[in-house]
């Protein structure tokens, strides 16, 4: 039995349930919390790969392109926030961050 | 793809992000996304996505995932949050039994042709300049404001970061910086 669509969806299913469970069991620090994130946008990606090998399309591989630098300014935007966050903080904990001030 | 490459590329990918989720100290899920990231780069080589796979790598490992090093290097991150290993075991086995009910959906059957006649890169290139131009000039808009609003919320006012003084540099007069030998 030859590799087909499947292996690869089933495949980015997986990894993009461990990035939620990596998300929802590290909800405490704000960085595994981007990881996670990022892992799941991985795992989207390949899946949009694998479908444009599949379609013999190039539009799902251009789709990948934008999402990959779309992703790549929202975690250097993240990263500024947390640097900004800690700077005021001295700490990167969401339960810290339970305040909010107008 | 045969079948041995891609189980084995498989598996090291699941343990690389399993290893994202359960590591306690951020370093080591840094360093584990990083494998996740040249592990997936391969299967889209395999899958005849060569000038993604090229970007993924330049991309995240060589820019984005260096970015998260140095942001777990500054912060201090002394007092972390340890998941018990009951909460992961148990919730291994809950997403083990969510994966076997969803596995038994799909049919993997349908074969993947891997083998492309024509040039990736280019093909891609030709599409995005023409088709997709306004996309990729938003694209670069989205990327300018990113790193605008970065530099901005980063630096500091009385910070050792070197800024223009518009009136320093209106005023300057020549008498003041020219002088003759």
């Amino acid at each position: 039995m030859d590799v087909g669509l499947g292996h690869f969806l089933v495949l980015s299913l997986i990894v993009f349930m461990i990035g939620f469970l990596g998300m929802v069991l590290n909800r405490h620090n704000l960085i595994s919390i981007l990881m996670s994130l990022e892992l799941m946008l991985l795992a989207v990606n390949m899946n949009l790969v694998a479908i444009d090998a599949y379609l013999q399309h190039l539009d799902g591989q251009i789709m990948v392109f934008f999402v990959l630098a779309a992703s790549a300014a929202e975690a250097a935007v993240g990263l500024a926030i947390f640097v900004m966050l800690y700077q005021s903080y001295s700490e990167i904990n969401t339960e810290k961050f339970s305040q909010l001030s107008g | 793809m045969s079948e041995w490459l891609f189980y084995s590329l498989a598996c090291l990918l699941i343990i690389a992000s399993l290893l994202v989720a359960f590591c306690s100290h951020p370093m080591h899920s840094v360093l584990s996304l990083i494998a996740a990231f040249i592990v997936t780069s391969i299967i889209w080589l395999c899958l005849g996505a060569e000038f993604l796979a090229l970007a993924l790598l330049f991309i995240y490992v060589g820019a984005v995932m260096v970015l998260f090093l140095f942001i777990v290097f500054m912060l201090n991150m002394k007092k972390l949050h340890v998941i018990p290993l009951w909460v992961k075991l148990v919730s291994m086995v809950m997403f083990a039994w969510l994966i076997r009910y969803w596995m038994g959906r799909f049919s993997v059957s349908q074969p993947i042709s891997m083998i492309n006649e024509v040039e990736n890169t280019k093909v891609l290139g030709i599409r995005l300049y023409t088709e997709y131009i306004y996309s990729l000039e938003i694209l670069g808009c989205i990327l300018l404001t990113a790193m605008v609003s970065v530099i901005q919320m980063v630096t500091k006012r009385h910070s050792i970061a070197k800024r223009q003084d518009i009136n320093l540099q209106i005023n300057r007069d020549k008498k003041d910086c020219i002088t003759w030998m």
